[in-house]
């Protein structure tokens, strides 16, 4: 789609490329700029000025420790990486035709190798302090334990009514179910915080944010690239294996197999510890994206009713298939270390 | 023939009135008003350097006071367009001097008298305090003829400098001009002061105090007892006319131009013919010299200690001494000065200035044109502009285009450049003056030290 | 090499060409300025204050274009030389308050930035009155036209006695280092939006060069809309405060009266006609400017007051 006013309004923008566009086609966020001297990309996000400050660096600094299979930013002719137009920023980067024919798990591998390699290249051993360990558990206990406590609020007067909803008893024939899966995620977060302590230690690398297959291209080689590091973040690696196991989950077709064959391939390169193992069951298995739905069924959302127990039980069937893979994850031998809490899995199992 | 031209420098310091001095001068001009007769093979060119200009008070200044940081700013930041401003602008201080000129040549150094043209060449000035002013001037006369056509470097120029006035009790310190500069046959330069009515030797005395209140040169005090003592009106006041006496005490002069006014008539007349009489009264000044000059600083102190022991004594001893007790005691001091020094006319305010030039102007018939000077400078413009219109060029006259002025009175001082082969002796000879009067008028010669195109002053009593 | 292939090469240009030999290029990305520096501490400058101002969204600066290596100048001959681009259309300013006074801001606020590395700032001409009585000996005296000159003493000597009030109200403000050669002359007009040329010398800590600059405005727009571009300006960058007394007293200042002296001592009839007559008109030209600007100032104040 093409129209004069597009032109018009990223003209301005483009100008810092000396880009001159011929067409402009609005695919998502990402406008396809058409001019004599090529075809590109132009990404629009929303960024604060120390966001578009980490943004630059990130990408910059991924290149210097070696990792290449990001698509690349083009500076501006004055040698930035991003425009600042009004309230939005702005960066380019070279068109990757879109990767119609790689479809599946093949695209899933890719994108996990990528991520296990930014990680292994960006971990850090943080200084460990007990006391952060304690605040981070202690919020997000809180967290949970109130997001729980909303949840039974729900509960109770759903049980109240002589006529519930569709929605309410979909929701309440599966109550139990996923109140244990949130006893399940504390108590992991509650190993997760005796195994670090226990150690002593604490890793972060550079999370990508937004793990998706939607922010991997591919280039005329088919090399696959990342894009999108606008959420980049340095923190646990397991917040992006968290973000794309939920994500993954989501697919019908999906299973625990496909979840461990997932996470064996990433600890190829980069092999969790135990507590952060723990960590991830913790992250999977509280049930939020099941009380998301409760919420915005709730809040009145725009959704019809029968759209609402649609969307609740879809996630209560991702939340179904992450319980089984979680169960294997704790029996899951672990790739760089024993078990402590289970010394005996190595001898059974080894090393993948 | 050979064109040449004559040359001479003139380094003058300008006293002025306590209260009076300058903040800035905003312009200073020195223009020739000339006239040219010839009478009996002389040339003699006559008339005077005239000074004017304006400047801003230093105490004005600091009147200027405004609170920028309230009410509106625009109000107070602002400033006036071109057209709002006007020619004279208030609060501005006039300058008028005339720097008396005379000088003679023989007829036949003369081609033509039309010829004969005087010209500021340069004119600058300084002020090393707010209370002096020092002009230094370039004067070139051109229109006269060579006598040796085959030596064209001509160069009489002498320096006529008050700086080398002081140096007098230096012996040895002489200015020697090169020997080859004497190539003119003897000419006379003659300074003057006139007394005339509209003559302005004392220049608006509003605003000029002697320099001697300040800085008592023996010579300027001198000049200023001569005028106010020799009541028969034989007013030497031009001695150093081209030198520093350039502000006389306003109040003397004034008192001796009154007095002249009743008498001036045939003053000049009685006085012209006799220059013996004259010279032999010369030396009985200036053998008085000393103990005159002390009188007058003594009296000239007690008039003034009042005041200013009125003032030291209330800030210093009853610094509890409420206000308008201390604005009276000012006052006070006023009204002393006021009345024991009329002709002082020291600034007391615009009003009072009016009031001067009002209760003065029926003194005397020929009286009324001096108000010019003490009347505000606005009218003082107006006054000289038909003057003014004499002048073809604001710094070069054609001489003869002025003969048709009025012939004025005046006592005299002339120049006399050195020529080779002159002796003292002989210029006593030739003008009738004794050796001593010379030296003593001359103070930076030493008899057996003088060369050619050093300038000599004699005193005359009469011109023709 | 010839510059023309150094250009070519170093920034990786397709196509180069001379439009106006030694400064202006044709290339494949349109038209280029080159800009040729001796000094390196002052292009520095230049490459950072434009940069500095380059931060921001809105107007642009003509900042330094980067190699293919990323370096902002490239050195040739023994001097440096830097790539801009070089627009013509020029962009209008009645009715476009809002980018100029954006600009204004930027340039002003670009100007705080700390002069690193430069040795020697160009000179700041101080007013002395005493100076200026100087020059005006020759003249003050003379009539015919030159009567101006006499009469504009004493308020020209008002004029520097308001200045330094002014400049005492805005306590130990300094004023931003600027662009000597500001001008509304330079505002390109590049798919509607306002690109300004900056200049090449040593930048100057006073505001001399926006007084300038707001003499042009207030020539062509008019009051209300020098009013209108000073609150643009100062939405970004405080001009009603400490920094407006300082432009204000630069305004107070008889700069006119100066430069028409010092172009009269050359002594030329032919220029001194031309050098008083625009004198005359700086002047009143001035005044406007003033009063405007004070008034603006009172205006904002009430606001602040309310």
């Amino acid at each position: 789609m093409t129209t004069g006013g597009e032109i018009q309004n990223y003209g301005p923008v483009l100008f810092y490329y000396d880009l001159y566009p011929e067409k402009i086609e609005s695919i998502g966020k990402v406008k396809k700029v058409i001019t004599k001297r090529g075809t590109f990309a132009l990404k629009e996000a929303v960024m604060e000025d120390g966001e578009r400050e980490w943004f630059t660096h990130v990408i910059q600094r991924l290149s210097e420790i070696g990792f290449h299979q990001v698509v690349p930013l083009y500076p501006t002719k004055y040698g930035d990486y991003t425009v600042k137009q009004g309230s939005k920023v702005y960066y380019l980067m070279p068109w990757f035709p879109s990767s119609g024919e790689r479809r599946g798990a093949y695209q899933d591998e890719v994108l996990i190798d990528h991520i296990a390699r930014i990680h292994a290249l960006t971990v850090k051993e943080q200084d460990f302090s007990p006391e952060v360990a304690e605040h981070s558990l202690q919020y997000l206990m809180g967290r949970w334990e109130s997001r729980q406590y909303e949840m039974e609020r729900f509960t109770e007067m759903a049980e109240q009514r002589t006529y519930m909803s569709p929605f309410e008893l979909t929701y309440l024939s599966h109550f139990h179910q996923t109140m244990r899966m949130a006893e399940d995620a504390k108590r992991s977060l509650n190993n997760w915080y005796e195994g670090c302590k226990r150690e002593k230690r604490y890793r972060s690398v550079l999370c990508h944010g937004k793990v998706s297959r939607s922010h991997l291209l591919y280039s005329q080689t088919g090399e696959g690239h990342l894009f999108n590091f606008e959420k980049a973040v340095l923190d646990t690696p397991v917040r992006d294996l968290a973000m794309y196991f939920r994500k993954a989950a989501h697919k019908s077709s999906w299973n625990r197999d496909d979840g461990l064959s997932m996470l064996r391939q990433y600890e190829k390169q980069f092999p969790l510890v135990y507590e952060e193992r723990e960590l991830l069951i913790s992250y999977l298995s509280f049930p939020e994206p099941i009380f998301n739905a409760v919420d915005a069924y709730q809040n009145n959302s725009k959704l019809s009713q029968i759209e609402m127990v649609h969307v609740l039980e879809s996630r209560l069937s991702a939340m179904k298939r992450i319980r089984d893979f979680c169960e294997h994850l704790s029996r899951f031998p672990l790739a760089g270390e024993q078990n402590p809490a289970d010394p005996n899995i190595h001898n059974k199992d080894g090393h993948i | 023939m050979n064109q040449s031209k004559l040359r001479f420098s003139i380094e003058e310091s300008v006293w002025l009135k306590k209260g009076q001095e300058v903040a800035e001068v905003y312009a200073l001009s020195l223009d020739p008003e000339i006239t040219i007769t010839e009478e009996s093979g002389q040339i003699s060119i006559t008339g005077a350097l005239v000074l004017s200009g304006e400047y801003e008070p230093a105490n004005t200044v600091e009147n200027e006071n405004s609170d920028m940081g309230s009410s509106s700013f625009s109000e107070q930041v602002s400033y006036r367009s071109l057209t709002q401003l006007s020619v004279k602008e208030d609060g501005l201080m006039g300058i008028k001097h005339r720097f008396p000129v005379d000088i003679t040549i023989p007829s036949y150094r003369v081609e033509r008298a039309d010829q004969i043209m005087v010209a500021v060449e340069s004119f600058d000035y300084e002020l090393p305090n707010p209370a002096c002013l020092e002009l230094s001037a370039s004067i070139c006369i051109t229109g006269i003829k060579d006598e040796r056509p085959a030596e064209p470097e001509t160069k009489p120029a002498a320096e006529v400098n008050s700086t080398e006035q002081a140096e007098y009790s230096a012996p040895g310190k002489m200015q020697a001009k090169g020997e080859s500069s004497s190539i003119f046959a003897p000419f006379q330069f003659e300074a003057r002061a006139k007394y005339s009515e509209e003559d302005s030797v004392t220049p608006e005395p509003l605003y000029f105090e002697p320099a001697e209140a300040r800085n008592p040169i023996k010579e300027t005090v001198f000049e200023f007892k001569a005028q106010g003592e020799d009541k028969e009106g034989y007013y030497d006041n031009s001695l150093h006319s081209l030198k520093s006496i350039a502000f006389q005490d306003a109040a003397d002069t004034q008192y001796a131009r009154n007095e002249e006014a009743e008498e001036t008539p045939d003053v000049q007349e009685e006085f012209e013919g006799q220059p013996n009489e004259e010279s032999s009264y010369e030396q009985q000044q200036y053998e008085e010299l000393a103990y005159e000059e002390q009188t007058y600083n003594a009296a000239y102190e007690a008039h003034y200690e009042p005041v200013s022991y009125q003032e030291s004594y209330s800030s210093s001893y009853n610094p509890n001494h409420r206000p308008q007790q201390w604005a009276e005691q000012q006052q006070w001091g006023a009204e002393q000065q006021q009345q024991w020094v009329p002709e002082h006319q020291q600034q007391w305010g615009a009003e009072q200035q009016q009031q001067w030039s009002a209760e003065q102007q029926p003194a005397a018939e020929e009286y009324a044109e001096e108000t010019v000077y003490t009347a505000p400078p606005v009218q003082q413009t107006e006054q000289e502009k038909p003057k003014k219109s004499y002048t073809q060029d604001e710094n070069a006259l054609y001489l003869t285009k002025m003969l048709d002025r009025n012939e004025e009175k005046f006592s005299k001082m002339k120049m006399y450049i050195l020529q080779r082969g002159d002796s003292l002796d002989r210029i006593c000879d030739r003008y009738d003056v004794s050796i001593n009067t010379l030296l003593r008028v001359n103070r930076s010669i030493q008899q057996d030290q003088v060369c050619a195109g050093q300038i000599i002053y004699i005193p005359v009593s009469s011109s023709r | 090499m010839d510059i023309l292939d150094i250009v070519k090469e170093e920034y990786g240009l397709r196509e180069v060409s001379w439009m106006e030999n030694p400064f202006i290029l044709l290339t494949d990305s349109g038209c280029k300025r080159i800009r040729y520096w001796a000094d390196e501490s002052l292009l520095k400058w230049h490459t950072e204050w434009r940069d500095e101002a380059g931060k921001k969204d809105g107007p642009m600066l003509d900042r330094m274009i980067r190699t293919k290596k990323g370096e902002s100048r490239i050195s040739v001959n023994k001097q440096w030389i830097t790539l801009h681009d070089s627009c013509i259309e020029p962009f209008g300013l009645l009715g476009n308050e809002k980018q100029w006074g954006a600009l204004v801001a930027k340039i002003l606020a670009a100007g705080e930035m700390e002069a690193r590395g430069l040795e020697v700032l160009a000179e700041t001409d101080e007013f002395d009155f005493q100076s200026l009585l100087e020059l005006a000996k020759p003249v003050a005296s003379s009539g015919g036209s030159f009567s101006l000159i006499r009469m504009s003493l004493t308020e020209a000597r008002k004029r520097a006695v308001q200045a330094n009030k002014l400049i005492e109200l805005a306590g130990n403000s300094v004023p931003p280092l600027l662009d000597p050669q500001l001008s509304t002359d330079s505002g390109r007009k590049v798919m509607d939006f306002l690109f300004y040329e900056a200049g090449d010398q040593m930048p100057v800590r006073t505001y001399k060069p926006l007084r300038r600059f707001l003499q042009e405005w207030i020539a062509a727009c008019g009051t209300p809309s020098l009013k209108r571009l000073l609150t643009a300006a100062d939405r970004d960058y405080p001009l009603h405060s400490e920094q407006g007394f300082l432009l204000a007293a630069e305004i107070m200042i008889p700069w006119e009266l100066k430069e028409c002296l010092l172009n009269l001592q050359g002594g030329d009839l032919e220029e001194a006609v031309s050098s008083l007559d625009r004198f005359s008109r700086e002047w009143e030209i001035n005044r406007r400017l003033l009063m405007a600007v004070t008034e603006w100032m009172d205006e904002n104040r009430k606001k602040v007051a309310l």
